[in-house]
């Protein structure tokens, strides 16, 4: 009994340390969960912050970099304003109302004002600078300029010339200006004076002692002045050709510059094309015949109108058949074709001359150009003929070309575009 | 024709040249004359002025290079005048740019020939030609 009685406390005090251990081992347990929950919110609190600080450096490099571009932008503006300052030319830019929002000093000195005076507004609202009205007549045009240009006549009694290049200022796609570019052509229109000045001179101071020995060798040679001796009648027949050629160059040469002066106007009339041909090439028999050439056309009888201008394409085409009889030898042959091909008529000219010497080809048609063989074969000759020639075809659209081989012969060809009225 | 044209010039057709240059002058004015023509003779506009005025030659040849007046204002001063402005004018000159020649046909010249391009001959055939086409 005593026993069991004691037994049965210590059953109980150990169930009841087991009870009290039991709970110690669950606190703990929670304990341990708690501690490690809080120390992984800490761990992701950490990470996060690291992020964050992160972000805060990149947000800061971004600003620097933003601040860095934009002083990029400023430097690159001020830049590109001290080109404009800088220009030669004059130059005017406006935006999309045409006002002004730029006016370079050039500029300025050129229109005798200062850019704050025009900034802002546009330039028909400033009649205080009547320089201004004719430039204003001229951009005030409602057009799409796309680089057009004027001559600006801005101080007429200086005799200052400009040339003014209207063009927009695009961006991307858009249209967001215009600009006004004023170059100075003074010098180039003085030069343009002179030449023609120079023609001027050429003309009348070549041709008028040109013009006594023609008609003084002229009428000698039909007796004005009395019959002339076989002897007397040659010698002055002599004379009178050399003068004649002297003419001739001095004509060509006006021609030539009328060319370079963009001032060798065709003028188109509507003829006979065929009829045209055949007719210059008639005007060379007699002289195809003094060297007992053979002259041969193979123009179709039928009438072929064309538009041209037949005092210029009678020069081109008689430059080509002379050199074709000039430098073929005695009995040679020079025949000449036309033919339709396409839109356009097509003329050969084929002698069986001495040929163009192949190094010299791509010379032949250059201005005072003339082969080695040719100067051999006559010693006269003005270099011009080819060049005339080229121009005049050209002009009328057409195209020039030729096949050569020395010693065997030349074929020049050229097109006129048939153009109806 | 030629005898036709010697009857017809000899019968008083009157010229006046008016050049500077004293050899050209002498020269063309040998041939109108050699030719029956009745010749006169002005270095410049003013002294050809006072012979128009005094001697109404049937035609005028006119060079246009002129010490003073030119032969344009001198061309375009006549063909004003009701008086002188019917003389048919012939220009006879170096200058043979298109725009010249435009401007003195513009300003009433009949013809235009270039010294340098015409033999004496062919002038004096130009002459009688503008002289038959103005009075016959």
């Amino acid at each position: 009994m005593e026993r069991s009685e004691i037994s049965q406390k210590r059953e109980k005090e150990l169930q009841e340390m087991d009870r009290v251990a039991k709970m110690l081992i669950r606190r703990d347990f929670v304990l341990n969960e708690t501690r490690e929950k809080r120390e992984k919110e800490l761990e992701v609190l950490q990470k996060r912050t690291k992020e964050l600080e992160e972000l805060r450096e990149a947000l800061t490099n971004m600003l620097e970099d933003v601040e860095e571009a934009r002083r990029k932008i400023a430097a690159e503006e001020n830049k590109t304003r001290a080109v404009f300052i800088s220009l030669t030319d004059g130059l005017i830019v406006f935006d999309e109302d045409k006002k002004v929002t730029l006016v370079n000093p050039r500029a300025e000195e050129i229109l005798g004002l200062k850019e704050r005076q025009l900034q802002g507004r546009k330039i028909k609202e400033n009649p205080q600078f009547p320089v201004l009205s004719k430039f204003s007549q001229l951009i005030d045009r409602p057009a799409k300029w796309t680089g057009q240009k004027y001559d600006l006549n801005l101080k007429e009694p200086t005799g200052q010339f400009f040339e003014v290049t209207v063009t927009s200022v695009i961006q991307g796609k858009e249209i967001i200006g215009l600009m006004a570019i004023l170059h100075d052509v003074s010098r180039e229109k003085q030069i343009a004076r002179t030449k023609t000045e120079f023609i001027s001179i050429a003309a009348h101071q070549l041709r008028t002692p040109l013009s006594a020995t023609k008609w003084i060798l002229k009428m000698l040679l039909d007796g004005d002045f009395g019959p002339l001796t076989s002897k007397q009648s040659e010698f002055a027949t002599k004379g009178y050709e050399i003068n004649e050629r002297m003419i001739d160059l001095v004509n060509d040469l006006l021609d030539v510059a009328r060319i370079e002066e963009g001032k060798f106007g065709i003028e188109f009339t509507q003829q006979n094309f065929n009829e045209f041909l055949r007719e210059t090439v008639d005007s060379f028999q007699q002289q195809a015949d003094m060297k007992k050439i053979e002259l041969k056309c193979n123009i179709p009888d039928v009438p072929l109108i064309a538009q041209f201008d037949s005092l210029k394409l009678q020069m081109a085409i008689a430059n080509l058949i002379k050199n074709a009889i000039d430098y073929t030898p005695v009995r040679g042959r020079v025949r000449i074709t036309s033919s339709i091909e396409g839109n356009a008529v097509k003329v050969a000219i084929k002698d069986t001359g001495v040929g163009i010497p192949q190094q010299q080809q791509k010379r032949i048609f250059s201005k005072f150009f003339r082969g080695d063989n040719a100067i051999r074969m006559q010693t006269e000759g003005t270099g011009l003929g080819l060049y005339l020639a080229r121009n005049i075809v050209e002009s009328h659209g057409g195209k020039i070309w030729f096949e050569s081989k020395e010693g065997e012969g030349t074929a020049f060809y050229f097109t006129i575009p048939i153009k109806k009225l | 024709m030629e005898k036709k044209n010697k009857i017809f010039s000899g019968g008083g057709t009157s010229v006046l040249i008016v050049e500077d240059d004293e050899f050209l002058r002498k020269v063309i004015s040998h041939k109108l004359a050699s030719e029956g023509f009745k010749v006169f003779e002005a270095i410049d506009a003013q002294i050809a002025l006072q012979l128009i005025k005094k001697e109404r030659p049937h035609l005028i040849l006119l060079d246009l290079i002129l010490p003073g007046i030119d032969g344009f204002g001198f061309l375009e001063m006549i063909k004003k005048d009701p008086n002188l402005g019917d003389i048919p004018v012939i220009v006879l000159s170096n200058l043979g740019q298109k725009e010249d020649q435009d401007r003195a046909m513009a300003a009433g010249a009949v013809d235009y020939l270039i010294k340098a391009n015409f033999t004496p001959a062919e002038i004096v055939q130009k002459v009688r030609d503008a002289v038959r086409k103005n009075y016959l």
